[in-house]
Formats: structure tokens, C-alpha cells, sequence
């Protein structure tokens, strides 16, 4: 019961909507804000919540870059990525414990 | 408790997803180095250029190429290092290490050795070296688990013992080494691509 302790004990990819951020993020690398909106199907503000509360956790970085007008860019970072892949692989030796 | 089995099957579908995209990143970096290897004999037999104009094309190709990889190994990293965070943070000083050391060994030494063969033969069987020796480093440094980079490390080393006997056939040992590079690597990312379609159909 180890792995399923792991995973409710990680409150920030608890919620599916970060869940699905760092998902969409990993093999990309840096997304642009507006790119998770009509996959994620959320609205912009509530979106913008969840990115504080990754940046805040040192998931993610967000940055103002110049694509082809200024754009807020949303980033992986090597503590995030490690982090999300260890609760994928946890999650699935929970399910194989159930 | 329906719920169990499908969660685990979206799971895999993830993971496949990230391992396959991780295969594709690779396939790009062999594919980049075929493009500036072929680009020279493009250029080069068919323009009178001195022979500095060699040694600078190669000298800003490989800086291109490690500009390029070192990209493409930021997001091959996070999709595949290890999760052992102090393994994750070395991974790319062992992958930088062994092709220091195949550089070393293939363009440093082998082409310096006086053994009585021509300079232009010892340089290939170098570049070979340096190529086999590199890419088995690289996979080392994955413990063995993309077994896509066999082609890349073995070609060229059975490449080796026949570039020798070529030495003494008028072939151009160089071009009939980058030949042998590029089925390596044709090989390889053909492999790639391969199992990253396997992962995700």
C-alpha cells in the first residue's frame, strides 16, 4: 500500500486538471497559455489558478516570451517532470496492489 | 470496480505515449547527423574548396550538432532518465563523457597510429571507432534499454575490419565510412520509429 500512500499524499497532482497540465506539458516541454484552454476544456481564470499553484510547487515556470506576438509560456522543470513521471508509475502499482 | 481496468489501460496509454515520444526525439538527433554528413559530400566533391574549408565545415557541423542535441536530450531526459533524481541530474555528463571519449579514441589516436596504413584509411576506421564507440556509451548510460541503438554501435564496428581491406581496393575509405554511418543510422532510426509506433497504435 506504499505507491497508493505516495500518490494521495501528492496533493498538487491529486487534481486532475494539474494532472492533465503536467501531462500535455511533458512531452512538449513549454506550452503557451492559451494552447491548454481547448484541451483542458477550463475557463482562462481557472487555468491561471492552477498554473500559480504549479509554479508555486517549482512544477512549472511561466514566462512572458515573444512568439509571434507576447505570449505568457508555461514550462517544465526537471523537479516537475521527475514529479509527475513518479506519481504515473505510482498510480499504477496502487492499481496493481488493488 | 470497473473503474480499476480502465484507468489502468488509459495509464499505459499515457506512458506509451511519453515513452514513444521520447524514441521520436532520438530518431531526430541520428537524422540531424545524417543531414550535415550528407550535406558535406553534397558540397564538397563537386566544389574546389581548400582543405581548411573541410576542417571548419566539420568543425561548425559538430557544433551544430551538439547545439541541436543537447535540445533534444533536454527533452528525451524528461521523458526517460531515470526517476532517481541524482542518476536523473548525471545522466548528461555520461552521455557528454562518452562521445568525448569516442572523439578521443576515433579522431584523436586511431588516425595518429603508425601502423603502415594510409592516413586517409586510418582516419575512417577512426570515425567509425569514434561512432561505435560514442553510441555505446549512450546506451550504456540507458542501461541497455533502447535496443533501437544496436545498429548504430555495431555497423560501424563491423565496418572497422573492412575499411582496412578496402585500403588497398582505390575505393575512398571516408566516403565508404560515411556510407556505412548512414546505414547505421537509417537502420536506427528506422527502429525508432518503429517501436514508437508499436507503443501507440
Amino acid at each position: 500500500m506504499d505507491h497508493l500512500k505516495e500518490v494521495v499524499k501528492n496533493r498538487v497532482l491529486g487534481n486532475p486538471v494539474r494532472l492533465g497540465i503536467m501531462l500535455f506539458l511533458l512531452p512538449r516541454g513549454k506550452v503557451p497559455f492559451g494552447d491548454f484552454i481547448p484541451i483542458l476544456n477550463i475557463t482562462p481564470g481557472n487555468l491561471d489558478s492552477h498554473l500559480r499553484t504549479l509554479e508555486r510547487e517549482r512544477y512549472v515556470t511561466i514566462k512572458k516570451m515573444l512568439l509571434d506576438r507576447p505570449r505568457t509560456v508555461v514550462k517544465i522543470t526537471d523537479f516537475g517532470s521527475v514529479e509527475t513521471r513518479m506519481y504515473i508509475r505510482n498510480l499504477h502499482k496502487a492499481l496493481d496492489e488493488v | 470496480m470497473e473503474e480499476v481496468p480502465n484507468l489502468r489501460k488509459v495509464l499505459d496509454r499515457v506512458e506509451n505515449k511519453l515513452i514513444a515520444s521520447g524514441k521520436v526525439y532520438v530518431a531526430m538527433s541520428f537524422v540531424f547527423w545524417m543531414i550535415i554528413m550528407l550535406l558535406y559530400f553534397l558540397i564538397f566533391p563537386n566544389v574546389k574548396l581548400p582543405l581548411w574549408a573541410t576542417a571548419v565545415y566539420w568543425g561548425v557541423g559538430i557544433v551544430i550538432y551538439l547545439w541541436f542535441s543537447s535540445i533534444i536530450f533536454r527533452y528525451y531526459r524528461r521523458l526517460r532518465a531515470p526517476l532517481n533524481r541524482k542518476v536523473f541530474r548525471r545522466t548528461g555528463i555520461f552521455i557528454g563523457l562518452s562521445w568525448a571519449i569516442g572523439g578521443f579514441v576515433g579522431m584523436g589516436i586511431i588516425p595518429d597510429l603508425s601502423v603502415g596504413i594510409n592516413s586517409i584509411t586510418m582516419f575512417s576506421i577512426g570515425y567509425l571507432s569514434f561512432i561505435s564507440i560514442s553510441v555505446f556509451g549512450e546506451w550504456l548510460t540507458f542501461r541497455g534499454s533502447d535496443l533501437e541503438m544496436i545498429p548504430a554501435i555495431v555497423i560501424p564496428a563491423v565496418g572497422i575490419p573492412i575499411a582496412l581491406y578496402l585500403s588497398n581496393s582505390g575505393t575512398n575509405p571516408f566516403f565508404w565510412a560515411v556510407l556505412v554511418v548512414s546505414l547505421a543510422f537509417s537502420s536506427t532510426i528506422l527502429s525508432y520509429l518503429y517501436s514508437a509506433f508499436k507503443l501507440i497504435r
